[in-house]
């Protein structure tokens, strides 16, 4: 039987630790997707993830199902990120290599997909990651949780705390910029 | 384009922004999209905000470290599975490309030493030229053996010796996460040592996965091996033919010159 989050987080409180173990095997990989693309070093990503559990496990107690338990561990996590970021006093670094490991790109390759096409793959993912790093926090924060884990507006203005249509205004602003910093590359169009 | 006039009534960016994700109330939806229809500067937005978004799609974040273990979503057989395949999904390129980089290594540690003499073609390995039983000759019958069966047992006791250690990890982490009643701190050690034990579980799946890809590149170089001895075996084959023909014109020639004689 699958249990829902919810009902996890009940059966965690009532102590059975299984339960927790389960929320996080269910919601690891999210989270640390989402604190790799806000910070951007895979390392500092796993400890950010792994204090994220932490506090959530020492708070569950208090957790009142106000929210839904995803909408709770993300702002966990964006709170340990935006730390991370001001104790670091830097931006989001892109840490890929610049050289091409062949045997780890032949190991992304879709079985249809040519040489050629895996390359450009490639490089456009390491163009956006370094546009992403470009971008002030709030507006990558944004494109971050609509595009990577889908939230609606309303959610990630209740998860960052602003009000819906700064939302939006965030969303076309880092965009924009995104467009034009891709554009300068040539991976996208540049009639703007 | 941005000098295009819009003559858009209301929030045009955030409409733009709401269309585009979907996340609008219908009557705004149908508002808008009548609006496109008439908006140059507003439609070229959209399709090349869409195309940002698409480029979006392609930047994924690392595997973490914690990838091999089991979650509702992906569990522990298809992680198995995943794995074999990945290696699978290699291309075909990459992995001859590998196994030549193998078979170089190991000749060099084998100190093959190919001779072609009167007697044929020689094949020797090792360092200790007093082994007879690591000289192949070529014209004779060509038996390679490998020392694979060692290899394998090694494999297996590794994967036993893994795998009883997981078993044993679960059995001791179980009792320990069944208490719940301690204090927070005890809560944290707890999961700490989750953690800590998922990780340690992960170091141990890795080291599992590098002895398999080594055994599947022994394999490989087995195969390899075999092919490379055939082909010279050919190679040998086409080159006598042709001394004999050469030798057979030449005598032809000379014959025919000391006819004319």
């Amino acid at each position: 039987m699958t249990w829902t989050d919810e009902e996890l987080v009940a059966r965690s409180i009532r102590g059975d630790a299984d339960s927790f173990n389960e929320l996080i095997l269910r919601w690891e990989r999210p989270i640390f997707a989402l604190a790799y693309r806000q910070i951007g070093r895979e390392e500092d990503a796993r400890d950010v993830c792994q204090e994220t559990f932490l506090r959530a496990y020492r708070a569950l107690s208090g957790f009142r199902g106000q929210a839904k338990f995803s909408s709770w561990l993300y702002r966990i996590a964006l709170n340990l990120c935006r730390d991370w970021i001001r104790r670091e006093r830097r931006t989001p670094v892109v840490q890929a290599p610049e050289d091409i490991d062949l045997v780890d790109l032949a190991a992304a390759q879709e079985p249809s997909e040519s040489i050629e096409d895996l390359v450009a793959r490639h490089d456009l993912s390491r163009a956006v990651e370094r546009a992403m790093a470009l971008l002030p926090e709030e507006q990558r924060t944004a494109i971050v949780l609509k595009e990577y884990h889908g939230l609606t507006f309303q959610e990630i203005a209740d998860l960052v705390g602003c009000p819906l249509s700064t939302v939006k205004t965030r969303l076309y602003q880092g965009l924009t910029v995104l467009r034009r910093e891709l554009a300068k590359n040539g991976r996208v169009e540049t009639n703007l | 384009m941005t000098d295009q006039a819009c003559a858009f009534d209301g929030d045009r960016e955030q409409t733009l922004i709401a269309y585009m994700y979907d996340d609008i109330a219908p009557t705004d939806r149908a508002a808008f999209a009548a609006h496109l229809t008439t908006c140059v500067r507003c439609r070229g937005e959209l399709h090349a905000l869409r195309a940002v978004r698409q480029g979006l799609t392609q930047w994924a974040p690392p595997e973490p470290l914690f990838a091999g273990r089991s979650s509702a979503a992906t569990p522990p057989v298809a992680l198995h599975e995943r794995r074999a395949r990945s290696w699978r999904e290699v291309p075909v390129w990459a992995q001859a490309a590998a196994a030549m980089l193998v078979l170089g290594i190991s000749a060099g540690i084998a100190n093959l030493n190919v001779h072609y003499g009167a007697d044929g073609l020689t094949m020797r390995t090792g360092w200790s030229k007093a082994q007879p039983a690591a000289v192949v000759e070529t014209s004779g019958r060509r038996d390679v053996t490998l020392t694979s069966a060692p290899w394998r047992d090694d494999l297996a006791a590794l994967e036993r010796r893994l795998r009883s250690e997981w078993q044993s990890s679960d059995a001791a982490a179980r009792p320990v996460l069944a208490r719940s009643t301690a204090s927070d701190d005890e809560v944290v050690r707890r999961v700490q040592a989750m953690i800590k034990e998922s990780e340690r579980r992960q170091q141990s799946e890795l080291a599992l996965r590098v002895g398999g890809v080594m055994h599947d590149v022994n394999v490989a170089r087995a195969a390899d091996l075999a092919r490379i001895e055939q082909t010279l075996g050919a190679i040998q084959n086409t080159t006598g033919a042709e001394l004999m023909k050469q030798r057979y014109q030449m005598a032809n020639y000379l014959s025919q010159v000391s006819l004319k004689r």
